[in-house]
């Protein structure tokens, strides 16, 4: 019985994956190949048991890898010549628990060194740094395919300028950040290093490196693809039939080559700091000479406005030290700024893909951030009044069985329309790190309530998803713990969840 | 002009403080009255017209008359305004300057110098009281600066102290607080932060490479930042960008009020209105000799474009400094040219539409309708003289205009600019307290010039009309485009029963704070001079009094199981006394309502936090008049005349909310800590990145 509503789903996944493809064709080069691959197919398909059927072997799992602050995810697919298998992003930065030698052995065993699709969804180094710390052992994997989010296409004149240009950008505000002690400094820093993949040591810079290898270090040299929202992707061979990919964000660029919508000011703003240099934050004096003077020399009427409420009450005057404090502090801090749009800038070039598979839907989002999701979720750039989430979107939300958490658990990465719009059936992982051997948090102030992974949103998510929201640091893996909030949580993981030595596995019922 | 007698003031202070000290010196006869000197009302003190980079560009330097401060200390450090030059970047202060020195007085102020921070001091003093003056001309009262949040309830106690720490009592300036090519208003350091940067190397426009650029020293960019603490101070929640043109109007009008100010300098208009032939609004100024050689057909292009053909500076045409904003400021950024411009973007309907996210591009859009409007009306009223001058034998296309015809455009160039300005300004009062679009502020302009001026000569209002529709500004809820469709309705008077929007007499049942009697109350207008403490509890008292009594009538939740501070209470009041069309004194008083509340993001998550949503209403009330014949004698009530309401309720009130929680997680606001107001507000450094 449960044999036979399986492979009902199964066929319908297909038909529903054919009419995906069928939907989303037009006459480009890449599609006529793929047409001139299916066509063969197509009488075959009166018999039944030939694709997704009964002679389908494995299951649909998700492994999710617990190196830190990082995404580690392996998707392994049931098809007719057995399990193939996914690999979605491999890094680790700020957090790093020193377990990705380990991980990636796994991985090959767990493989056998074959995968048939390599996915990099963004150019951080918390999803690349793996390939780069671990170039030898990639460079022996036999892979399928590789996918790399279009804004990293050499062959793309315009992204590859803004590509160099945020590149150059960042290794300007690493010199200026790298002077400085204070704790926001530090931070900015860890996401100018992400940006830029160093921490690896001294040599090639590490994403750098990682992109290298995902060109053109594997063993058998598999075709690289670009892509973007709205693509109709090559699946390699072995995956054909198996299972489908739909390609949401980020958004297409307009004919015109400069990037749309979504990030376009914030881009265009990055672009123009990096070419005219980061603004200079040089000591400068204003005038040539000496002007000796102290807050003494000022009545102190000047300091009045700088009083505590006690001072206003015990009628006493404001101090000096008071106002140069609060001028201190309002002094806007174009690093960190320039850092954080960096940050989201990258995290905006995620590749978001929706696989469906055996009837299941699984979303991985990357590291998308409110405007990549904005052009999916609302079709297009969203400010004013709301156009309310498009019907697509809301299918899409409302249809998915498991949903990789985007940005590690930061708020800016699921909008709530997001949250809300998911069904109960939904499962989530989420790769994170809350505790830090070396600082309290990777990312983020609680206080300020910009802590990642963001306490309101997990709630949010369990709330949603019925607990079944599991986090990849509630297990101990190598010589770390599990963090110590997960504790009371492991005991009572949500059904179909396993644990290994290093990872959580998620297997879809069926 | 007091220079011959320039001591007088501190000499005198003197002797009045040894006077209150019982010293025997205090009466030599020096001091008898009838010898005593009148105070001075004026003080002169020397500014750049624009920047330092006009250089000797005629009449660069002006000299401005601000209001005589006598308790005037060295900073300036003033009774609203108080300079400070403490430079956080480098840690340093720089000796204050003292205006009151006799050495200063009799020079009507230091002389302009880029290497003296005493000028730069003075400067942002003089520029910012002037900004000041004007703005309390046009309301008719004295502004004041932002005020903490003091919702109903926080109050009710006797022991509440008046003065919070978040209130703004005196503006602090800060001529050299930072490094940076910005400068911006910032309420949490209780000022504004003027910043200096080195300009450029390569691009530099005027300005050497890598020179000091001083923010401060921009005419343009002081008056600007001043009118953000001003409006701060008139309507505290527009900080709150609720949609995409709150914090455009911010930028637009502080923009406006700068280029006002440049029509005001007798000497740049003059010398504009020569070599643009009267065309104010070119871009362009005719150089002073023609070039050499080449054609002299009028160029449409910039400087570049003539470089070529150019041997002299003296033939390099410049560009209209009357219609650029912050000239130096732009250059020494690499821009070729000023900030912004008050042209700066063609009329059409798409802009408004298409670019929301940028507030001081949308805020362009409105400086340039309301330029628009002032150059249609200047072109009609100006149309006459020109006439004349043809029929007399004058050119249709001159190359100079004759001095007295330059004089008179110059009047009515500049007498129509602070008619504008007066305008724009006093609109600020006829403006919804929360949530403002350019929409409303059309009509809100429309309804002042009704309100005050109901007839329009010069079309005023007409051309304000068209210059905002041509740029696609529509008010939401007008049913024509027309003046009295634009204008905001007219409270109906009270009857009973009442007739649909009529709202009743201002007046309600309170405890007199000092004889602790509860009785029905009048609003206390008192005088131009201002209002005591007392009268002022009396009025806010009676004001929340009547929005809880009428929540429902001014679109507000009558609920009265709502805890005290989400119950609707009066942010701000102002007794406003101006003079009518008959010569009369007017005397009315704005109000601002608000009620406040949370609202969550998502119903289903309220983990995610909530963020606050405000309705509100502004009434303006007539001060009661004193009945004659029959009813001498008998004061009568304060009523409404007008009621701007943003309602919180019903179905207004429900799009208002879903589309306020749209634009919140369009802005990201999700994130971060939504319990914190703070949150929720502009911050005006990050925002500007220039000014």
């Amino acid at each position: 019985m449960a044999k036979n509503t399986a492979k009902r789903t199964a066929k319908k996944a297909t038909r529903t994956g054919a009419s995906t493809t069928r939907t989303g064709r037009s006459t480009t080069r890449k599609q006529a190949a793929a047409k001139a691959t299916r066509k063969p197919r197509k009488p075959a398909r009166p018999s039944k048991p030939d694709i997704g059927g009964g002679k389908v072997e494995g299951v649909l799992r998700v492994r999710m890898y617990r190196i830190g602050f990082g995404d580690f995810f392996l998707l392994t697919v049931p098809t007719k010549t057995g399990p193939q298998h996914i690999l979605i992003d491999c890094g680790v930065h700020a957090g790093n628990i020193k377990t990705m030698d380990e991980c990636v052995k796994d991985l090959v065993k767990e493989t056998g060194g074959k995968l048939a699709l390599v996915i990099a969804t963004h150019y951080h180094a918390d999803h690349l740094s793996g390939f780069a710390s671990n170039y030898d052992d990639f460079a022996q994997f036999e892979v399928g395919g590789v996918w790399i989010t279009n804004r990293l296409d050499p062959g793309d004149s315009g992204a590859a300028k803004f590509h160099a240009q945020i590149s150059s950008l960042a290794n300007q505000l690493r010199l200026q950040l790298g002077a400085r002690k204070d704790p926001a400094g530090a931070q900015a820093l860890d996401k100018v290093q992400n940006a830029l993949g160093i921490q690896l040591g001294a040599g090639e810079v590490g994403n750098a490196k990682a992109l290298k290898l995902l060109t053109e270090g594997f063993k058998n040299k598999p075709k690289t693809s670009y892509y973007q929202g709205g693509d109709d992707p090559e699946l390699p061979e072995v995956l054909k039939g198996a299972i489908t990919a739909q390609l949401l964000a980020p958004s297409p660029k307009d004919s015109g080559g400069t990037f749309a919508d979504a990030d376009n000011k914030k881009e265009q703003y990055l672009a123009a700091a990096a070419e005219g240099g980061l603004p200079d934050t040089e000591r400068l004096t204003p005038f040539e000479k000496e002007w000796p003077a102290t807050a003494r020399d000022y009545p102190t009427r000047a300091f009045q406005e700088y009083r505590t409420t006690e001072q206003i009450e015990n009628d006493q005057n404001g101090s000096p030290k008071a106002m140069e404090k609060v001028l201190r502090a309002a002094q806007p801090d174009v690093l960190l700024a320039m850092a954080d749009a960096l940050d989201g800038t990258l995290n905006n070039q995620s590749l978001v893909i929706l696989f469906t598979c055996q009837g299941k839907k699984l979303l991985f989002v990357g590291d998308a951030q409110w405007g990549n999701w904005s052009y999916w979720l609302y079709g297009k750039k969203v400010t004013g009044a709301d156009p309310g989430i498009t019907k697509n979107a809301k299918e899409i939300l409302g249809s998915i069985d498991f949903y990789k958490v985007g940005h590690h658990g930061s708020t800016n990465a699921t909008p709530i329309p997001a949250v809300s719009a998911i069904s109960e059936k939904c499962v989530a992982m989420c790769s994170t790190e809350s505790g830090d051997p070396d600082r309290k948090r990777p990312y983020g102030d609680l206080d300020k309530g910009t802590e990642v992974p963001r306490t309101k949103l997990m709630v949010a998510l369990e709330k949603q998803t019925k607990n079944k929201l599991v986090r990849s640091d509630w297990i101990p893996a190598g010589a770390v713990k599990a963090s110590p909030e997960a504790k009371s949580e492991l005991a009572k993981l949500p059904d179909n969840f396993s644990t290994g030595d290093l990872y959580i596995d998620y297997t879809f019922p069926g | 002009m007091p220079i011959q007698n320039s001591d007088a003031p501190s000499s005198k202070a003197k002797l009045r403080r040894k006077g209150t000290n019982k010293s025997p010196k205090a009466s030599v006869p020096a001091s008898s009255s009838w010898m005593e000197l009148e105070e001075p009302t004026m003080r002169a003190l020397k500014v750049y017209a624009l920047d330092p980079s006009a250089g000797n560009y005629i009449g660069n330097v002006m000299s401005v008359n601000v209001k005589w401060e006598r308790n005037l200390k060295p900073g300036p450090v003033g009774t609203k305004i108080a300079v400070v030059d403490y430079d956080a970047a480098n840690d340093r202060y720089y000796p204050p300057v003292d205006l009151n020195d006799h050495r200063i007085l009799a020079r009507g102020g230091l002389d302009p110098s880029e290497s003296d921070p005493r000028f730069h001091q003075q400067m942002v003093y003089a520029v910012a009281s002037e900004t000041i003056e004007k703005f309390e001309a046009a309301l008719g009262r004295r502004i004041r600066w932002r005020r903490a949040d003091r919702p109903p309830g926080a109050e009710e106690g006797e022991s509440a102290t008046w003065r919070k720490t978040e209130d703004i009592w005196v503006l602090n300036l800060f001529p050299h607080a930072m490094v940076q090519a910005n400068a911006f208003y910032s309420p949490e350091a209780k000022g504004i932060l003027f910043g200096y940067f080195a300009a450029q190397k390569t691009n530099q426009g005027q300005n050497l490479p890598g020179q000091r650029v001083f923010t401060c020293l921009s005419h343009d960019i002081v008056a600007h930042e001043v009118t953000h603490a001003i409006i701060d101070g008139i309507r505290t929640y527009f900080t709150e960008p609720t949609n995409p043109d709150v914090l455009a109007f911010h930028e637009g009008f502080a923009d406006l009020a700068a280029l006002f100010s440049h029509f005001s300098h007798k000497e740049a208009l003059l010398d504009t209105i020569q070599k643009t032939g009267g065309r104010l609004y070119q871009f362009e100024l005719k150089p002073d000799a023609a070039p050499t050689g080449a054609s002299s057909a009028p160029r449409k292009d910039s400087v570049h474009a003539t470089d070529g053909e150019v041997d002299l500076t003296a033939q390099m045409a410049i560009r209209n400094p009357l219609i650029e904003l912050a000239k130096q400021f732009g250059e020494a950024s690499g821009m070729n040219r000023g900030l912004r411009s008050a042209l700066g973007i063609r009329p059409n309907s798409n802009d408004i539409q298409t670019r929301v996210n940028d507030a001081h591009f949308r805020g362009s859009i409105l400086v340039a309708a309301v330029f628009d409007a002032y150059f249609s009306v200047y072109i009609k009223r100006t149309a006459d003289l020109f006439r004349v001058y043809r029929a007399g034998g004058g050119s249709s296309n001159p190359e100079e205009l004759p001095g007295p015809l330059a004089e008179l455009l110059a009047e009515q160039a500049s007498t129509t600019a602070s008619e504008f300005f007066q305008i724009c300004a006093r609109a600020l009062d006829y403006c919804p307290p929360v949530d403002i679009t350019f929409g409303d502020y059309l009509r809100a302009l429309v309804t002042v010039n009704l309100d005050l001026k109901p007839i329009d000569g010069s079309g005023i209002r007409d051309a304000l009309m068209q210059a905002f529709r041509v740029r696609g500004i529509y008010p939401e809820n007008a049913s024509f485009f027309s003046q009295d469709a634009l204008s905001w309705p007219r409270v109906p008077k009270w009857t009973h029963p009442p007739c649909p929007g009529a709202l009743p007499p201002v007046k309600a049942v309170i405890t007199h704070p000092k004889t602790k009697k509860k009785a029905m109350t009048n609003l206390v207008f008192g005088n131009p001079n201002g209002l005591t403490r007392e009268e002022k509890d009396i009025n806010g008292q009676i004001l929340r009094q009547y929005a809880q009594d009428n929540a429902a009538r001014l679109g507000f939740d009558p609920d009265r199981s709502l805890a005290a501070e989400f119950k609707p209470y009066a942010p701000s009041f102002h007794p406003v006394f101006r003079i009518a069309p008959d010569g009369s004194l007017r005397i009315d008083m704005v109000v601002e309502l608000v009620q406040t509340k949370k609202v969550p993001f998502d119903k289903n998550v309220p983990d995610a936090g909530s963020f606050p949503f405000r309705g509100g209403v502004t009434l303006i009330i007539s001060a009661p008049e004193v009945g004659f014949g029959l009813r001498r004698g008998i004061v009568g009530d304060a009523e409404v005349r007008f009621a701007i309401r943003k309602p919180l309720t019903e179905g207004e009130g429900n799009l208002r909310k879903a589309r306020q929680r749209e634009y919140h997680m369009a802005m990201g606001l999700l994130n971060g800590n939504t319990d914190d107001p703070k949150h929720f507000q502009v911050n005006f450094g990050l925002l500007h990145q220039g000014f």
